[in-house]
């Protein structure tokens, strides 16, 4: 993963658009989750998001590694919530104060981050099982929808549904995630599938 | 852009998720329950991302994001911004569109020579 991030830098930092595009499928939806949860504006999020994600792009050759992109979009789209914030608050009303605005909250704003990026693996992990695998768990764990219920959405067999979701945990259990985050999932693929 | 407390933010991030995966070691658990003790909103994350049906959920707002009309937008933007650079006509509309224009003068030719 190391020598794929340090390679898709420097084809980023050369003005590679794939590179530009890889980054944005990457942290489009941690960086609107983490701006959606602050600002609660789902429109000025999307324009928060774009815009740090063109100022990554206008400073594309000052990053050497992942992670500085990484800090970078972050600090970035911390401050320009932030900003947001102040510029809604003196404009609305000079009695409306908002909590990330208070002083000691600087913690929240950073564990608002620290979710964004947990998610962002997870939500990685599960995309790197195969397609139709995939499908099934995402509707299955993210959509929370019950196994009759996906075997109709997808027009497979209820034993279709139970296998893939099976092999889907092998993959996961063997390549991706184990013990506790497969748990979790098992837990509550179980919980969600027991009455179908 | 030196910011500390992000780099702390990120590490946190990794910990948790090797936690979820059970391949976290022995010092990078101490630094998680450090940073866990640090903030009571880490506590409440950290609880919150270990429970299956709150995770659940924030997957679920996770995953909410259109991210394909942010990616066309963000297109649309850097190509009124940088034009040379993100050209509004793709590569594949331009060779369309030259061989059109082929077929259109070859065709005005062939007009004009039959009419003669």
């Amino acid at each position: 993963m190391d020598d794929i991030n340090k390679q898709r830098v420097s084809e980023f930092n050369r003005g590679n658009q794939d590179a530009l595009n890889a980054i944005f499928n990457d942290f489009y939806r941690p960086l609107y989750f983490f701006a959606q949860k602050i600002i609660l504006n789902e429109k000025e999020a999307e324009d928060i998001v774009t815009e740090t994600i063109m100022k990554l792009w206008e400073l594309r050759s000052n990053f050497e590694t992942y992670t500085k992109i990484k800090s970078f979009l972050y600090i970035t789209a911390k401050n320009a919530c932030l900003n947001y914030l102040k510029q809604s608050q003196r404009v609305n009303s000079r009695h409306l104060t908002y909590i990330y605005l208070q002083p000691g909250h600087e913690d929240s704003i950073l564990s608002e981050i620290t979710q964004a990026e947990v998610l962002r693996e997870i939500y990685g992990a599960l995309h790197n099982l195969p397609p139709q695998c995939r499908k099934i768990m995402q509707m299955s764990f993210i959509e929370g929808k019950k196994n009759h219920e996906i075997a109709k959405q997808l027009g497979l067999s209820l034993n279709t549904i139970k296998n893939q979701k099976t092999r889907g945990m092998e993959i996961m259990r063997s390549k991706i995630l184990k013990a506790n985050l497969l748990y979790l999932i098992v837990f509550y693929s179980l919980t969600r599938g027991s009455s179908s | 852009m030196e910011h500390p407390e992000i780099g702390q933010s990120l590490q946190a991030a990794e910990f948790i998720y090797k936690y979820l995966c059970d391949d976290i070691s022995e010092p990078e658990q101490r630094e998680l329950n450090l940073w866990k003790e640090r903030s009571p909103f880490n506590t409440s994350l950290f609880n919150e991302l270990t429970d299956p049906a709150q995770l659940s959920a924030a997957l679920r707002a996770f995953s909410n994001a259109d991210v394909r009309k942010a990616r066309k937008k963000l297109l649309h933007i850097l190509s009124s911004r940088y034009p040379m650079q993100f050209p509004k006509v793709t590569i594949v509309w331009r060779i369309v569109i030259i061989l059109l224009s082929i077929m259109i003068v070859g065709a005005i030719l062939l007009l004009g020579s039959i009419l003669k």
